[in-house]
């Protein structure tokens, strides 16, 4: 919606012009950022701990040295993150999977003080279908052009209340995220479009479904209004972050489903 | 004995003399242009004799003025027309209709809202700005296009809400705190086009006025300010025709008699071409896009006797942005109004006015083709609408009880219906989504107010309104807890109550001449506001929320007190005012962080509610006759709102928070054929949000903040010039008796208008982000003008 006003005011103003100018700004004091995104997936789990930086800089954001990154379950599991020697900052378990219907407590230490968070996965969620419908033409396209547009279908668990995230990579380049509630559609069969994409003969469209807790879906959905800053977006915030003791960021378990089509 | 009889007589005579003494009666009637026909409003009845006593026409031209028995010399003037007198003999009631003669034409534009030269410093009225037509066309704008809105923004206390802003800003309220009324209906949506160009087509506008202060008490429903603009009524007299063709738009107006001096009416259309330029444009996708707005004006109105007269009016315009039949974006108002004026009892003293308004504002938005034929399975579109729609029942009286006091009394009914969202899929679309539900709400009132003059120095103006907005059903409504969530969801049957408010607001003006040329004013007023507009971004969208008050959403209230000082000089040729308002204002409404409020059936979840407060001083010095006319205006002000949970409750500045505001305003008549003027604008830039730090998160680079609204946008200033050359509006042809060379008049007259805006092409931010350098890294500030240096041409003729 908001991409397609954008698109509008900038069609009509062609005289429109762009420049980089001279801000000064106040630095604010440094902040830890901690970063945790747990998957069903072996090898995709991942702990990330930082710190912002001044909003000029060009360098690569600081790291924490001597931080400890547990995450715990509520069946009794321990998991030590170890620091990835090939991406420092990032700490991850080769062989750690969430599993459904499960609630993890992530628990930071470092120098700077202590970090913790929860985050609960609900029932596994799998897709039914992708399908798609040919244009020929279409916006911002050329007239003789043929595309795609895509639609995902899946089921809901009425007895959860849901919020999914689908994520949408075109020939293994992430184009897009597509954030989902089950309040309109609880315990029923969801079909939606992908409508900001387009994809064109021969393309590979590959979808992860991710079935994530609420305060994730609200971290995701308030970080869309931090990064645009078009004249449509709304007035610019920090995301809700559901980490506690004073860090930036977000931590978060969940299940997933992945589909893949190709176009004709 | 002697003595007896004396003192007998002397009762008898005293018997006699208060038994004749002072029977009243009441002269009454209607000022015309007698050129057009067109209601003359603010236009001055006095009376020679009793110097100080006169009244003034009421904007369907009428007057009422009660007086002793006896003759007297009626005077009336209006400015742009001809004095004159008459005499009276006042021994019953009478009615004198009059049509004055114009002095000087400009291209037939005559000012038929003649202000007083001294208004500003007798009328008792504060806050209050009157705009002439004439000043509307003069002064140069974007694309040349003459709008009453832009021109608003020129007066001190009123601010301009940006470039590809649609809304104004009045002594620090938001845009939706304005109350826009076309003939008494009112406009939810006035910008075309994104905010470039307003719903106002000026030809088909006869007067403008806009309270900043306290209205009076027929007034209500918005915090800020009341614009109240009137439409012409149509030439009464004959057929005349009026247009411009420009390089963005062209219009047409055509007016005519119905029935010679007792009815007329009048159209007016506009249309604009701004997708001819399109194909210019670099940008993808864009020559193959449909641009274009339009609007229409029509009314017409008919004297059915002496006592009544009837007027409907109409208005209907639309934007259409879309990309062959892939895309399309439209919005639009229409407006539609039916009166009824009643001039009641023998004596004329109680003028009525019944009206019925409908207003709606809607727009669509429309991906897919349904490929042009009507099978409903080809059919591939999805449709998202929204609208707010209102029907008004009102009544209102004037009752001219004497020469001291004026009665206005008055109740109406809305009834409100708002649909945020709904939704319409195609047979090939596979899926379905529900509309969000519709709200209704019911808004009444029912006010009193009095002009009392007291002596010759002192006028008061007292009243007020008490009114009721009631929520009401069919409809799920649901209640939110402190962080936003659904708590339960209740349904209610067709106009069950869901929730009522009542306001009292008392209003009260008033006016103390210490002198002839000077005048003191101080007021306070209480307003009430039922509906909110919920606009979360910076640049105004025709997709922003229309909300009604509610079980979540209280009504806000403001209070404002304002005192100020008037002079003229030189003979009402220089106006100068200094005006002080401080505003106390409750349940203002902001969002929580990162707040979605398109299409979002929890909209009230997302809204937080705290206290706001603004204050300043407007200072304004104009020149009002002569060769050279103009004003400055200067505005230091300050608006501020408070909230529990946004900034640690502290006070912050408001987005439309301006500290300095100043216009200068100049139009030179170098001769009858030339006029030029420039406008030259500056004002401090809105408070804004911008990051002091950022950091890595999912795979992107974010922004952090520490505060809202923190720092400024730069410093907005621009030169506007304009020239219009008119061409002789008479022509010289030999007189074929005397063999001399003389002068007609042409039927035909024209003119040329030149315009540049931003003469000194200087960028001004309308938006700065944050991006991330590509070639570099760096993370740098950008800033998006956009306009720079415009020139435009019209051509402009009437017969």
């Amino acid at each position: 919606m908001k991409k397609i006003l954008a698109i509008a005011l900038v069609a009509i103003v062609s005289f429109s012009c762009e420049k980089v100018i001279d801000i000064p700004l106040n630095e604010a004091d440094q902040k830890v950022v901690v970063e945790g995104q747990l998957f069903d997936i072996p090898h995709e789990s991942f702990v990330k701990v930082s710190k912002t930086g001044p909003v000029y800089e060009n360098e690569d954001f600081e790291t924490l040295d001597n931080v400890s990154v547990i995450v715990t379950d509520n069946v009794g599991g321990t998991f030590t993150f170890l620091e990835d020697p090939l991406n420092p900052g990032t700490y991850i378990d080769t062989s750690f999977v969430t599993q459904p219907n499960t609630i993890y407590y992530l628990q930071v230490t470092t120098s700077e003080g202590q970090f913790t968070a929860t985050s609960e996965t609900f029932s596994d969620v799998a897709f039914d279908s992708l399908d798609y419908v040919m244009q020929v033409g279409g916006f911002g396209a050329d007239p003789n052009d043929t595309s795609f547009f895509t639609f995902q279908h899946f089921s809901d668990n009425g007895a959860e209340t849901n919020y999914y995230n689908t994520i949408v990579f075109r020939n293994d380049t992430l184009v897009n995220e597509y954030l989902n509630n089950d309040q309109l559609f609880n315990g029923n069969f969801i079909s939606q479009p992908f409508f900001a994409d387009n994809f064109g003969p021969k393309d590979t469209c590959t979808a992860v479904l991710v079935s994530m807790d609420e305060p994730n879906y609200d971290f995701k959905f308030s970080l869309q209004n931090n990064s645009d800053g078009g004249p449509f977006s709304a007035t610019p915030a920090n995301p809700v972050s559901n980490i506690e003791g004073g860090a930036l960021g977000f931590f978060g378990a969940y299940v997933t489903d992945i589909i893949t089509i190709i176009y004709p | 004995m002697r003595l007896k009889n004396v003192f007998f007589i002397a009762l008898i005579l005293l018997f006699a003399g208060g038994a004749s003494a002072q029977e009243k009666f009441t002269l009454s009637g209607t000022l015309k242009d007698g050129s057009s026909g067109e209601d003359l409003i603010g236009a001055r009845v006095m009376v020679v004799e009793l110097p100080g006593t006169g009244a003034i026409t009421n904007e369907y031209g009428f007057f009422s003025l009660t007086l002793p028995e006896g003759k007297y010399t009626i005077k009336y003037k209006s400015l742009g027309f001809d004095e004159g007198t008459f005499e009276v003999d006042l021994n019953q009631n009478m009615q004198k209709n009059i049509e004055l003669k114009p002095t000087g034409k400009v291209l037939g534009k005559v000012d038929v809202t003649a202000k007083k030269a001294d208004e500003n410093i007798t009328s008792a009225e504060m806050g209050v700005d009157k705009l002439s037509m004439s000043d509307i066309e003069n002064i140069p704008v974007l694309f040349g296009e003459k709008d009453p809105l832009k021109t608003i923004q020129l007066l001190p206390g009123v601010k301009s809400a940006g470039e590809g802003n649609a809304g104004f800003y009045v002594r620090g309220g938001g845009s939706d705190q304005n109350l826009i009324l076309l003939d008494g209906a009112p406009v939810y949506n006035a910008s075309h086009l994104l905010g470039f160009f307003s719903v106002f087509n000026s030809d088909a506008l006869k007067d403008i006025k806009l309270y900043k202060g306290g209205a009076p008490a027929q007034f209500g429903g918005r915090l800020s300010s009341v614009l109240d603009i009137k439409m012409k009524e149509g030439n009464q007299k004959r057929f005349s025709a009026s247009g411009g063709i420009g390089l963005i738009s062209s219009k047409l107006t055509l007016e005519a008699p119905i029935v010679k001096d007792k009815g007329s009416f009048i159209v007016s259309g506009r249309r604009t071409y701004a997708d001819l330029f399109l194909p210019l444009s670099k940008r993808e996708g864009a020559s193959e896009s449909v641009l274009y707005f339009y609007d229409l004006n029509a009314k017409a109105n008919y004297r059915l006797g002496e006592r009544d007269r009837v007027f409907i009016s109409g208005y209907f315009g639309r934007d259409k942005f879309g990309f062959a039949d892939q895309f399309g974006f439209d919005w639009g108002n229409v407006t539609g109004t039916a009166r009824w004026n009643h001039i009641y009892g023998d004596k004329k003293k109680l003028f009525g006015n019944t009206s019925f308004v409908f207003s709606n504002y809607n727009y669509k938005i429309k991906f897919g083709s349904d490929q042009g034929d009507d099978d409903p399975s080809n059919d591939e579109t999805f449709e998202i609408g929204s609208q707010i729609q209102d029907f008004n029942l009102s009544e209102d009286f004037t009752y001219y009880l004497n020469e001291n006091h004026t009665l206005k009394f008055g109740a109406n009914v809305i009834h409100h219906t708002f649909k945020p969202g709904e939704i319409e899929t195609g047979g090939a679309i596979p899926f379905t989504l529900n509309d969000i539900e519709d709200r209704q709400s019911v808004e009444s009132a029912l006010y009193i107010s009095n002009e009392h003059k007291i002596g010759k120095r002192l006028t008061l103006i007292y009243g007020a309104r008490a009114s009721n907005f009631t929520q009401v059903g069919p409809g799920d409504i649901s209640t939110f807890d402190i962080d936003g969530n659904v708590v339960e969801t209740t349904p209610y049957g067709n106009w069950e109550v869901a929730q009522t408010y009542w306001g009292l607001s008392p209003r009260f003006s008033s006016n103390y001449m210490l002198d002839e040329n000077s005048s003191i004013k101080a007021g306070y007023a209480r307003t009430f506001q039922y509906l909110h507009l919920i606009s979360n971004s910076t640049a105004s969208s025709p997709t922003d929320v229309w909300l009604p008050s509610s079980i979540n959403i209280k009504p806000q209230i403001a209070d404002q007190y304002s005192v100020g000082y008037f002079r003229n000089f030189y003979d009402n040729q220089l106006e100068m005012s200094a005006e002080v308002y401080y505003k106390d204002m409750q349940n203002v409404i902001d969002y929580r962080d990162g707040a979605e409020v398109t299409l979002n059936p929890t909209v009230e979840g997302e809204l937080l509610f705290g206290v706001g407060r603004a204050y300043g001083v407007e200072l304004l010095l104009k020149k009002r006759r002569g060769k050279f006319t103009g004003w400055v205006s200067y505005t230091l002000s300050r608006t501020e709102k408070k909230f529990t949970q946004i900034n640690e409750d502290t006070w912050f500045p408001a987005r439309q928070d301006r500290t300095h505001d100043i216009s200068i305003v100049g139009i030179y008549n170098i001769s009858k054929q030339v006029t030029v003027s420039a406008s030259w604008v500056y004002y401090t830039g809105n408070a804004v949000t911008f990051p002091s730090g950022k950091y890595e998160i999912d795979g992107q680079v974010i922004n952090y903040y520490t505060e809202r609204n923190g720092y400024r946008m730069p410093n907005y200033h621009r030169l506007d010039l304009g020239c219009t050359l008119n061409h002789k509006d008479y022509k010289e042809i030999k007189d074929p008796e005397t063999g001399e060379m003389k002068q007609v008049p042409k039927k035909w007259l024209s003119s040329w208008n030149f315009s540049v805006y931003n003469a000194y092409a200087r960028e001004n931010a309308y938006q700065i982000s944050f991006r991330t350098n590509e070639t570099t890294g760096q993370t740098e500030a950008v800033q998006l003008a956009l306009f720079k240096l415009i020139p435009s041409v019209t051509y402009n003729f009437k017969f």
